[in-house]
Formats: structure tokens, sequence, C-alpha cells
């Protein structure tokens, strides 16, 4: 398959088992060394800078760092847009103010009961279990199910936009066929259900979108298929991922566990640490300009691996960033980036996040890894656990007088 | 939410300073928390001199 790398420094590789499996301690080794990993696996040559700061300066020069590519590839696809996450500016900035409004505070704060329904409803499904897998069973069924909500398809289409995230993202790194195909695929997806909402208009962001303008003309449907795929694909792998690894840890240390549920007021302040720590995302830039940042030459044509992850991890931000702190007060972190581009659905991700801690740990607070069933993580830019198998304590019965 | 008392949030997502924007005594570390966690320093407080009655 992949020749395996030996040397990060120069050669890093992001689909290499290593790469997933050491995440954390990879990046804490290459700091020793460089600042900015490099590799000639992918087109154009990468690179992967560890410093904050730098990553910093990268996501906010839009000059000479396009938003273009998603992820880094060893072919690079020609460019499908998904406005606004690949548009640069001047597009940039209509794009994303058109669809702001759906996902700001307020009015994600309105799918609270909703959310919370989903998540008891599936907690509810694990009863009579003892050992479920936390992340496929729980974590990763909240935000599709939140997504096919929002945008009023059919539940078990999650099936299908897993298969099809799977194809966009991991599957084309080393071949871009499985992007192509899939690409069709959503294509036809999406464009049955504009046509019905052109029609039969309701509340959903896709009749939103459909309705929407851009400088007084309708959206073309290139863009709106572009923004729906996005949708689909942000909305689901990104806070499975997260809630997968506030799970594990909490699996994994037993003292963090006992202290959030004696001490549930503190699940917010956690999350954040969470999401400092185990941030899932990895975004990816392509140099369209030559540039130097932090004294490290980029090359145009270059792509680079753009790794908020990374960026909270760094000890010129975070003190002692490889210790997960539960209650830390000082927490600028970068999970959702930084810049224009920061995540849209971050006070989405945030509510889902907080009430599957709150509603998971008032139903199971004494859980733990199944001893010989091995923790699996997702590869490439993403980054979280997509297979958690715990043991769930038994419960006292229901009439306690029957016992 | 870090401050609730402090900020709102308006139709686009986009912080606001609720009022006029003065910190009370009581409020003052809430507000140099959020000051310290704005990822993109978006925050900034001043010490002014109220006018003395």
């Amino acid at each position: 398959m992949r020749p395996p790398v030996t040397d990060w420094e120069i050669d890093f590789d992001h689909l290499d088992p290593h790469w997933s499996e050491n995440l954390y301690t990879l990046w804490s080794q290459l700091r020793q060394t460089c600042t900015v990993a490099t590799s000639q696996r992918f087109e154009g040559g990468a690179y992967l800078p560890l410093r904050y700061q730098d990553i910093h300066d990268i996501a906010y020069d839009t000059e000479h760092f396009s938003s273009r590519i998603l992820v880094v590839r060893g072919q690079k696809l020609p460019v499908s847009g998904m406005p606004p996450v690949t548009s640069d500016p001047p597009a940039h900035t209509p794009a994303r103010r058109l669809i702001l409004p759906p996902f700001a505070p307020k009015e994600i704060a309105k799918l609270e009961p909703r959310i919370r329904e989903i998540v008891v409803s599936l907690l509810d499904a694990l009863e009579g279990r003892d050992v479920v897998d936390a992340s496929s069973e729980f974590a990763r069924e909240i935000p599709v199910l939140m997504t096919t909500d929002m945008l009023d398809v059919d539940p078990s289409d999650a099936l299908l936009f897993r298969q099809w995230i799977q194809a966009l993202g991991t599957d084309s790194v080393s071949s871009i066929e499985p992007a192509m195909k899939a690409g069709e695929e959503v294509e036809e997806y999406f464009g049955r259900y504009m046509r019905d909402r052109r029609v039969n208009p309701g509340n959903d962001l896709i009749s939103y979108l459909v309705q929407a303008e851009l400088d007084g003309q309708p959206l073309t449907d290139l863009h709106i298929i572009g923004t729906l795929t996005l949708i689909m694909v942000a909305g689901t792998e990104t806070t499975w991922s997260a809630i997968g690894s506030a799970l594990w840890h909490l699996a994994t240390h037993p003292d963090d566990r006992r202290r959030l549920t004696a001490e549930p007021e503190l699940i917010p302040t956690a999350i954040e640490e969470f999401l400092r720590a185990y941030a899932p995302v990895t975004m990816a830039r392509e140099v369209v300009k030559e540039t130097t940042v932090g004294g490290c030459p980029y090359s145009r044509g270059g792509q680079v691996l753009l790794s908020f992850a990374a960026a909270n991890r760094d000890p010129a931000k975070f003190e002692n960033p490889d210790q997960v702190i539960i209650d830390r007060k000082l927490n600028p972190h970068a999970a959702f980036g930084l810049g224009r581009h920061r995540c849209l659905g971050s006070n989405l991700a945030r509510l889902e996040m907080t009430i599957a801690i709150e509603e998971w740990l008032k139903r199971f607070p004494d859980f733990e890894l199944v001893p010989d069933k091995p923790v699996v993580r997702s590869e490439g830019q993403l980054h979280g656990v997509k297979e958690l198998w715990v043991t769930l304590p038994t419960f006292a019965p229901r009439h306690p007088g029957l016992g | 939410m870090l401050a609730p008392e402090l900020f709102d949030s308006d139709d686009l997502g986009y912080g606001l300073v609720r009022g006029e924007g003065i910190v009370p005594n009581e409020l003052l570390d809430k507000a140099k928390l959020a000051v310290a966690n704005c990822p993109e320093f978006a925050i900034v407080i001043k010490r002014t001199e109220l006018p003395s009655t």
C-alpha cells in the first residue's frame, strides 16, 4: 500500500497508520526539531506547520493561501466548490453571510429540546446492554440526525451521507475516482430535493438556500449543491468525532468522569478542553502565491495541512498543552478554526456535545473501555474515535421491591 | 457563553456588547476571562475614569 514513513520531518503522511494512532506524540516529537514538517508525497509538495502562530497567520493570509482545497491529496482534484468553505475573498464574504442566520446562537438554541430528545432516545435504546460502541451507536448518530432534521431529508439517508463523506475525503487521497463518483451522486441527490423544495418550500436549510439571493440573484444550483455538501460533511463527521473523543477521555479518566458527574455545571468548560485537546479537524490550504511564514518558505502550488488540532497543542500558546485539564480556564483554542472561515456550526456543535455528555453521564456515570477491544480512530484529517467499546454498569432493578 | 451578562449576539451570530459596555467591578474577572479566551482577539477592555459626581 503506501510506503511507510521513516522521517516524519521531510516525508509526513497523514494516511500512515502511525499518524492517527500516535497523533499527539508525533506532533510533540516533531516540535523538538522543526516548526514545519514537509512531504513530497503530495502534488506540489506539502507542508505541516506546527506552531499556533504560523497556523493563525496562514489562516488569515487569504492572499497567499487559498481555501480552494479541503483535503491534502496525492493528486489534486479539479476544483469543485463548496461555498463558503472553499471560497476566497471577494466571493467568500457574501457567500458566508447568507448562510450565517440559521446557525446563529439564538437560532441554534431553539434546537435544544430536539437535540435532547434525540440524545435521550439513543440512550434509551442502549438500556439493558452491558457492552456498547459509544461511538457508532451514540456519538455518531447525534449530529447525523440533527443534519437530516435541518435539511428535512429522510434520517435513513445518513448511511448514504457516511459513504459519500468517506469517498470525498479519506478514500480519495490516493485516487480521485471515489470522490468523482460520490460528487455525481451527491449532485443528483440534492438536485431532487432542490426541485421539490422550489415547489413545496418548508422551514429547512434546503428551502432556505433555494430561496436565498446573492447580489439580488438566486443562487446557482452549483452553489446550493456545494453548500449542502458542506453542511452534510461538516455537520456529521466532525461533531461525532468530538463526542467520541470526549467519551473516550471519560472512559479512561475515572477522576474526571466522577467530577463531571458530581459537578455537571462544569461540563461546558470540560467540553471546551475536549475541543482543544481532541480537536477533530485538520483543514487544508493551497499556496497560490509564494511566501514565507514564520521563517519557512512556501512554494506556489504547495498544499498545506492546516491543523487547528496541532495548533491547540502548541506549548507556546497553551500551558501543559498535552494535559487535558477539564477545568482549564484560559483556553483560547482554535478547534473551530481561525479567521474568516471559522466554523459556522460551532454553536450547534457545542450544544450537541454538551447535551450528549450531560445525558450520557446522567444515564451511565460509570463506564470503562472493554479491555480486549481496540479503540479505532479516524484517519487523515479527521481526529476522533470511530469505535469505542465500553462496558455499562448493571442497573438497579426498576422496581426495587422486586429485586 | 463565558459572560452572558456582558455579551449578546446578533442575527448573524456576531458578538455584541450589551448596553454601554461598562463592566461593573463584580464582573471584571469574567470580562478579563472573555478577553483572554477570545481566539480572534476581538474583545478589548479599557480602563476609564468615570466622572465624579
